[in-house]
């Protein structure tokens, strides 16, 4: 009998050759991979890659336009969500499906609800059998608990309980450990370890280069819909998954950033400013500089965001910008003062998706040239061309509704709308989420150049390799406070990382919570 | 100038449907009718002004994503505080007219309120409005109103500008022309428009998207308002009930001018198209002699229509 | 047993039930005969249409949806029995109940199908159903045999015919909307549609299957309605469709769905009906009702809604 190796044991998952198209937008080209079982895989790549289309296709949500897949052997192509379940594949999303209404046992067995002899759902023996998988799991929450009261941490623990509870052959997890701490991300990173001793098969998607080093037993990196990168545990440096990722080196990306920035003068500052949804906090930014703000999701990037541009006001503390002080009571007043602020989702804070680009372009330019009220209409037609060319904005009709654009001409709108007047300070929230590689790009250099002009700039980013590239000085936030600061030269995945998770002596487990 | 306002007022696909459907209709009619002339059809025109108007408020309110079930209690309320008012003697003018539009605008305010200071959802705010009025109207005239409207006063439905254009017919354009200008050339319009298509998106970009509602349902109650006006000057007296179906008739000639739910689309002549496609079609129904119950059946399958056409059109 | 959701949705029929004793309580020490059998009894035959129609509603509103056609259904239901019932006798029933559920498979239709906003293509369906109702019957009238009379509203005792209904059909729906799975995806549908499709459960599915429940549930209180009249009305079912949402809202169902207990409904319901009963008593002018009922309505919606729901 020969050697049991990887090259004769069948596979669990075999994807040959996958591609898959929505309209003329190529998203996947020609994917291929295997897996077997009792392996991690880990699926790496940019925003816009491939890779939540490739889950959605495994796990039924999406059909495919050309390839094979097989499972175990057997030909695999699941036409919905529960056909792939009943093969033995199940996901769990990046954006959780918590039932608000619905106790955490009753969202865990949704749909497979113990029954008695009439039919009826056995309440009792559904929540005990929850608090069971829940402590099997080493996860401390109440069965009982509704989806409403949960965090994003228990949220996402609550998902993976509900994938396990299927016995699944294949398990995907889609960043999973986004959501949270240091310490909690640990903890499903030595589950995952646990399941996969017991057989199963896992693909987990992660932006965090050291955590796939640390536990992928095979890697696939994803750029533009093409693999650029499969290789097995101990072939692979970061660097590798670096260039597979963006295809060039960190350095062409990023603007250049002077060194004498630290020197300006102060533009911008928050002296113990609060509200009900903050903690106050004190931060300042400079003339010229990008103050990179860090942090594990959901630690008070949102309140902060919405309290920069005036929709949930600070109630406390004092605002100054350029030494004066600001009152900033409402978006109106935030404008006024000069501050432009991108919001972190273009499509529900940004965009009237369905009116014309060159609405959507002029909303402010529009008060420049309007008189008694009247708009001027050569005015807003000459700013909506002049911004097209300046932005290139990558359209023939400046009538067409702007949801026609690509997400990342989409938010160069958002831009160029808000740059219409020069501001002072500019609150950047994700500003590159759902941005094609090259668009990414030249947001980095208008931010760049904006900076050389003396804008300052407030980069709330939960991407690692963003802040790292953009910014001056990171400082991070943990429960709504700022929990370190990290100078341009001491900038680290790991060091971001460690001071995100919150004070260092005792980590807490955010299941406590 | 001149020609980048021209291209602005390019009429949508929408309005281009619904104008060639009223066409349609319109021939359908002339043949059914066989005598019937150009006289006929403007004189449809002539008593849909009252709907027409008030599906110019209800356009505006669709707009902004909400949608008032309270302009036919509204218009009904007009009719029956202006006949009231005015008691036959056309000096009563200015108080009766005042009296009128005050009240409506309080029904707009009262609206725009509830919505967006007590933040209830917007149809069922307006579904009490328009409960308490009727009720209000009934303890006002026990059942049976009283007045009448002058003669002279009539004039405003009645009268033809040389024997080829209606004055109702004028008046509903002047709205409609103010209305666009409004919409499409101002300031205040851009930001309702835009409110109304992304509210957040609006209130993000430092747009007061709350007091814009409140204004888009002050409007809209001052449509009705106008729409009971020219509705009284109709019929010269006031009845009970006589504007109810005016709510659902708005909603139904708005969505088939291309109106929809989701907000962010405002198309006028779209809506007069409607308003004239659902006049015509209920004197088609009366030339046919299908009995009045048709006229409901009709007004529920055409907004289903228009709707699932928009909806299959749509990017699913 | 009463773990987890089942709970909270109990906890949120207390302010209705508060509500309710408060009412019977004000209502009994003013006038002693309240507590009578034979004013309860009748309290009782009132509430059976109005209880019947609010589960429909509250039920339609559970998914996160709404029915605006329960006012024109009930009123159709009444032309049918006042047309049928004396050639069918008996079957007249089922075919006014089958009637409401075509009714409602209309309006899942038009959502489901054509994907037009739910309120819209309910309010649709009321003008369809209005103008079958006209043509059937244009005006009040039409007979309804009186022995549909006797059997269910003859008896002046409480334990009759209405009371053990409305307690039948509310045991069989609190089991139903607790403890069955179809229960369960109607919540979870209501709670969040995206998540509980990904969850495995059929949109189409549940958005048929309320809208239908909620038919039949109005056609059922149309046919008492017209038994109790004896006649048919085109117009009478129209208060109903604002009074359904009323009730279910001060019963603790949540407009944006996932949230509420049908028993919530009942209570709300009972205390709508004594809230009539005692206009009545008070000899108040039934306009100056419908400008009350307006404005409880508004209250009802100001204190249950605060603090949710910023946008719609």
């Amino acid at each position: 009998m020969p050697d049991r190796t990887d090259a004769d044991t069948t596979p669990l998952l075999v994807v040959e050759a996958m591609s898959k198209a929505f309209g003329r937008n190529s998203v996947l080209k020609g994917v291929s991979f295997s897996l077997h079982a009792g392996e991690v895989l880990a699926l790496v790549g940019e925003n816009g890659a491939g890779k939540s289309t490739l889950m959605n296709i495994l796990s039924g949500g999406l059909g495919h336009d050309h390839g094979r897949m097989s499972l175990d052997g057997a030909a695999f192509a699941p036409s919905t969500p529960t056909e792939a379940a009943a093969a033995g594949v199940a996901i769990v999303h990046q954006e959780t499906t918590i039932l608000p209404d619905l106790s955490v046992a009753e969202t865990i067995y949704f749909g497979s609800e113990p029954r008695n002899a009439l039919g009826l759902i056995r309440q009792n023996e559904l929540h005990a059998r929850a608090a069971r998988l829940l402590a099997d799991l080493g996860f401390a929450i109440s069965p009982h608990r509704l989806g409403r009261d949960l965090s994003a941490a228990e949220r996402q623990m609550v998902e993976i309980a509900g994938a396990v509870s299927r016995s699944p052959r294949l398990l995907i997890l889609d960043e999973p450990t986004a959501s949270l701490s240091a310490a909690a991300a640990a903890s499903v990173l030595q589950l995952m370890a646990r399941l996969k001793a017991t057989g199963m098969a896992i693909i987990f998607i992660s932006h965090r280069l050291s955590e796939v080093i640390e536990s992928a037993d095979r890697v696939v990196v994803l750029k533009d819909g093409e693999m650029t990168l499969q290789a097995v545990r101990g072939a692979f440096t970061r660097d590798d998954l670096v260039v597979a990722m963006v295809g060039r080196t960190l350095s062409n990306i990023f603007p250049e950033r002077p060194a004498e920035v630290t020197t300006q003068p102060e533009r911008f500052a928050l002296k113990a400013a609060g509200n009900a949804g903050l903690p106050p906090i004190d931060l300042c930014v400079r003339r010229g500089e990008v103050l990179g703000i860090a942090g594990l999701e959901g630690q008070g990037q949102k309140p902060l965001a919405d309290a920069l541009c005036g929709l949930r006001p600070f109630t406390c503390g004092r605002i100054e910008i350029d030494g004066q002080l600001l009152r900033l009571r409402s978006p109106a007043a935030a404008i006024a003062a000069g501050i432009a602020s991108i919001p972190d989702d273009r499509r529900t804070e940004g965009l009237a998706l369905t009116l014309p680009i060159r609405l959507n372009l002029s909303l402010f330019a529009l008060r420049q040239g309007s008189r008694f009220g009247f708009l001027s209409v050569s005015h807003e037609a000459d700013f909506a061309e002049a911004a097209r060319r300046r932005y290139d904005i990558k359209t023939v009709d400046l009538e067409q509704p702007v949801s026609q654009l690509s997400g990342g001409n989409q938010q160069k709108v958002v831009f160029a709308r808000w740059l219409a007047g020069e501001p002072r300070l500019l609150v950047l929230y994700e500003p590159t989420k759902g941005v094609d590689v090259e668009t990414e790009s030249e947001i980095y250099h208008l931010i760049g150049s904006l900076t050389q002009r003396g804008v300052a700039v407030l980069l709330i980013s939960g991407d690692l390799l963003e802040l790292i590239g953009l910014s001056d000085r990171i400082v991070t936030l943990y429960e709504g406070r700022i929990s370190g600061e990290i100078a341009r030269h001491a900038f680290s995945e790991e060091a971001i990382m460690h001071l995100a998770s919150g004070p260092a002596p005792a980590p807490r487990e955010a299941v406590d919570a | 100038m001149a020609p980048l306002v021209i291209t602005r007022l390019r009429p949508a696909s929408a309005t281009i449907r619904a104008a060639a459907l009223l066409a349609l209709l319109a021939v359908v009619l002339l043949v059914a009718t066989r005598g019937g002339s150009l006289q006929l059809l403007l004189d449809n025109a002539r008593q849909a002004a009252p709907l027409g108007i008030i599906a110019l408020g209800q356009a505006l309110i669709l707009m902004m994503g909400r949608l008032d079930l309270s302009v036919g209690a509204a218009a009904g309320l007009a009719n029956v505080v202006l006949a009231s008012a005015f008691a036959g003697d056309p000096t009563n003018l200015g108080p009766a007219l005042a009296l009128t539009l005050g009240l409506g605008l309080a029904v707009g305010l009262a609206n725009g309120v509830l919505v967006v200071v007590l933040r209830i959802p917007a149809f069922l705010a307006t579904l009490a409005t328009a409960m308490v009025i009727a009720g209000g109207i009934l303890v006002y005239t026990g059942g049976s109103p009283r007045g009448s409207i002058p003669a002279s006063f009539r004039v405003i439905t009645e009268g033809w500008i040389g024997d080829v254009l209606p004055w109702s017919v004028m008046i509903w354009l002047i709205v409609s022309l103010v209305l666009v200008v409004f919409v499409h050339f101002t300031l205040a319009g851009r930001q309702m428009l835009i409110a109304g298509a992304n509210a957040r998106a609006a209130r993000h970009s430092g747009i007061a998207a709350g007091s814009l509602v409140v204004a888009s349902f002050v409007i809209s109650a001052l449509m009705a308002t106008l729409g009971g006006i020219l509705l009284s000057a109709i019929t010269g007296m006031a009845s009970i009930g006589i504007a109810d179906s005016y709510t659902v008739d708005s909603i139904a000639a708005a969505v088939i001018g291309g109106a929809l739910f989701s907000g962010g689309v405002f198309l006028p002549a779209g809506a007069a198209c409607g308003a004239l496609i659902i006049f015509l079609i209920q004197s088609l129904l009366y030339v046919l002699s299908l009995p009045p119950a048709a006229r409901f059946i009709v007004q529920g399958a055409i907004i289903v229509f228009a709707l699932a056409l928009a909806n299959s059109k749509k990017e699913p | 047993m009463l773990e987890g959701s089942i709970r909270r949705n109990l906890l949120t029929t207390l302010p209705a039930l508060v509500l309710l004793v408060a009412m019977a309580a004000i209502t009994a020490s003013a006038s002693p005969s309240f507590l009578g059998e034979t004013n309860l009894a009748n309290l009782s035959s009132r509430l059976l249409p109005m209880a019947l129609a609010t589960l429909g509603q509250a039920i339609v509103l559970f998914a996160g949806c709404i029915d605006l056609s329960v006012g024109s259904i009930i009123s159709l239901a009444t032309a049918v029995m006042a047309t049928l019932s004396v050639p069918l006798g008996w079957t007249a029933v089922p075919v006014s109940l089958g009637i409401g559920a075509l009714c409602g498979v209309v309006t899942a239709a038009g959502i489901d199908r054509f994907r037009i906003n739910p309120l819209v293509m309910s309010l649709a369906s009321a003008a369809m159903i209005k103008g079958v109702t006209l043509l059937i019957l244009p005006s009040p009238g039409g007979e309804v045999d009186y022995g549909f009379y006797a059997v269910l509203f003859e008896s002046e005792r409480l334990l009759a015919p209405p009371l053990i209904i409305t307690i039948a059909v509310f045991a069989l729906a609190t089991v139903l909307f607790g403890w069955s799975r179809m229960g369960r995806n109607i919540y979870g549908y209501g709670s969040d549609p995206r998540a509980a499709f990904a969850r495995g459960a059929s949109p189409q599915r549940v958005v048929y299957s309320v809208y239908v429940i909620s038919g039949v549930l109005a056609a059922a209180a149309g046919t008492v309605l017209s038994i109790r009249i004896l006649s048919g009305d085109p117009l009478i079912g129209d208060a109903y469709t604002l009074d359904t949402v009323s009730a279910a809202i001060l019963g603790g169902v949540a407009l944006t769905g996932g949230r509420g207990n049908v028993l919530g409904a009942l209570f709300a319901a009972a205390a709508l009906v004594l809230i009539n009963n005692t206009f009545n008593l008070l000899e108040l002018d039934t306009n100056l009702q419908s400008i009350a009922k307006g404005l409880i309505f508004i209250l009802a919606l100001v204190f249950f809604m605060r603090g949710k729901a910023g946008e719609a």
